[in-house]
């Protein structure tokens, strides 16, 4: 019906990611970024994976760390690409285009101090986020540390279902928006667990809609 | 437990026939079919919840490998033309479930519809494997296997079967209904007539189009659900005529309403017919302006760059390309559909288009397109 005008309108949602993951977290999204960039050290190297538009590698770069971004989506890295060279950026940002779990393949040698994990686990199906945080481990430097912000699905059983009945309610409006369907991430800690890691730090934003965890290597 | 699964699986498997553009996803990973051995072939398949558990019926017998890999929910022919299916999210699954200790080969089965989003090379940089493209469809499958995994002319080219457009027309027809059943629970009892035509108007047009496809004048779906708008139109005058001299006059806006509600759903479904129909895709601008879905893009090789490498005839979906003593030729006889498999597959870069910058823009996942279709000037 008029799903094919939605489809032509959402084929252009890239450009306007940003402004809507603010807009459908009531303004969580940009907060949490700067949460992110707080952990940032000039000088250290940090790898975004999952970059996106790269608005977050962005101001990396420009708090002085040498940033690899990494996204699988041509569309999305093409607009990195023009942000990095209208802020004349081209030395402090590598980008990689390849998926999140084999990241490990293409960055085999390196090493890096901190890893940032936004927005892009819920995309993900079950094995290949284990695997993304299983590679996450692998790169991460011995003192680094793994930042992961992404709403969280939670573990209490009323909870829940009460996310069970939102997730359908917003189902349409999240897919006109986004395109992609953010699922709050289930099974983190099993995940986290099996690859070696453990949360150090644990913040809440807006009642848990977002929460940034700080983790390291056990 | 597995009856529960059973269960869900079944409603799921009725929201997809149902609401057709719900992008429904199944769990990816790496299914076993039969009892594959170590040498089975691994088949890839996007992630589309209805299609993952058609194919997985389809391949029943083979001894084989399923590799779902994320398409978003979607088909992957659309998927792969914008990005949402591509060698990244294939290799990202083969590295997550260890295929490689499961299998001594080193090759995928690629659906040939994704050949329009997939880089073969990147893929095999990515995960180790290397892609072949399969048949266009499912359903060839076993014949695919038992020719030696060689997909001969007749499994490359999309068809629409009788079977596919009647699942196409009850997906469609299901989304058209709602909103119509949504206004019979607000309206009076009294309005229950006008529900009715809109019920009908919805049936005739989708029915008609889908099912009366090939019988239909014109070539071209969108204009052929015009002419069956034109048909209601000439029905709904006619009736109100026969009201007016024989029986009791049609109320004038009886007559308004029947009138133009079935020129909003004669239009919008012409609109859908666009892109609901596998062979001439195009854009409601394109088609607004054109009244006709042609392809713009026309395929030209340059003799020059070509390696006879024969990829373009493995992915092209309506057979353009062939082989003669060696060198590959383009039957123009045979329509184009712009699908565009045949420019990214193109590892020399030789294919470029006949009318230069003149194309739809609709597929997204090739890297300097622009560059690529203006090229035949350059040479």
């Amino acid at each position: 019906m008029l799903i094919y005008g939605l489809m032509k309108y959402i084929e252009k949602i890239p450009a306007r990611y940003d402004k809507m993951m603010n807009i459908l977290t009531f303004g969580g999204h940009r907060r949490s970024q700067k949460l992110i960039l707080s952990e940032v050290r000039p000088g250290s190297k940090v790898l975004d994976i999952g970059c996106g538009s790269g608005s977050l590698a962005i101001d990396c770069a420009i708090a002085g760390a040498i940033v690899t971004a990494v996204d699988s989506s041509p569309q999305m890295l093409s607009i990195l690409k023009t942000k990095i060279k209208d802020g004349h950026l081209d030395d402090k940002i590598k980008i990689i285009e390849c998926g999140s779990a084999s990241a490990g393949v293409i960055l085999k040698d390196e090493k890096f101090d901190l890893i940032i994990m936004s927005m892009m686990l819920g995309e993900l199906s079950a094995v290949v986020r284990k695997k993304t945080i299983q590679t996450a481990a692998e790169l991460l430097a011995p003192e680094g540390k793994i930042v992961i912000c992404d709403e969280l699905w939670p573990r209490n059983f009323m909870l829940s279902a009460v996310y069970h009945f939102l997730f359908w309610i917003f189902f349409i409006p999240n897919f006109i928006l986004t395109r992609t369907l953010i699922m709050p991430v289930k099974g983190l800690l099993n995940d986290l667990d099996s690859a070696g890691l453990k949360i150090e730090k644990k913040r809440n934003l807006f009642y848990g809609i977002i929460s940034i965890l700080n983790i390291k290597k056990l | 437990m597995s009856i529960l699964k059973n269960a869900v699986d079944f409603i799921i498997n009725c929201r997809c026939v149902l609401l057709r553009y719900n992008p429904i996803r199944h769990e990816c990973g790496l299914l076993t079919i039969g009892n594959p051995s170590p040498d089975s072939p691994v088949f890839v398949s996007g992630n589309y919840f209805h299609s993952v558990k058609r194919l997985i019926a389809a391949l029943r017998g083979i001894n084989c490998y399923l590799l779902v890999a994320d398409s978003a929910g979607i088909n992957v022919w659309c998927a792969s033309g914008v990005c949402d299916f591509n060698e990244h999210k294939i290799a990202d699954v083969v590295n997550a479930t260890g295929l490689h200790a499961k299998v001594y080969h080193r090759k995928l089965i690629l659906p040939q519809l994704s050949a329009a989003g997939v880089n073969l090379k990147t893929l095999e940089k990515e995960c180790g494997f290397t892609g072949v493209f399969g048949p266009a469809d499912f359903n060839d499958i076993k014949s695919y296997v038992n020719k030696g995994y060689c997909a001969d002319e007749d499994m490359r080219a999309v068809r629409f079967s009788f079977a596919d457009r009647f699942y196409n027309a009850f997906g469609m027809s299901a989304v058209f209904f709602l909103p119509v059943m949504a206004l019979k629970l607000i309206l009076p009892k009294k309005y229950g007539r006008e529900i009715h035509f809109l019920l009908l108007m919805n049936f005739i047009n989708i029915f008609g189009n889908f099912m009366l496809y090939e019988k239909l004048p014109f070539k071209y779906p969108a204009n052929n659900s015009l002419l069956i708008g034109a048909f209601i139109q000439a029905a709904i005058i006619s009736y109100s005529l026969v009201k007016y001299f024989f029986m009791t006059p049609l109320k004038f806006t009886l007559f308004l309403f029947y009138g133009a509600s079935a020129f909003i759903i004669n239009f919008l479904v012409s609109i859908d017919m666009l892109g609901s129909t596998p062979f001439y895709k195009t854009t409601i601008a394109h088609w607004l302006k054109t009244f006709n879905n042609k392809s713009l893009f026309q395929p030209l090789i340059l003799t020059e760059a070509c390696t006879s490498c024969l990829r373009c005839t493995q992915v092209c979906p309506k057979n353009l390309f062939s082989e003669t003593n060696g060198r590959i030729v383009i039957d123009y006889r045979r329509e184009c559909c712009e699908c565009l498999a045949c420019v990214k597959q193109c590892p020399s870069r030789a294919i470029v288009n006949k009318n230069g910058a003149l194309f739809k823009d609709d597929i997204k996942s090739i890297e300097n397109i622009e560059e690529i279709m203006k090229q035949k000037n350059d040479a």
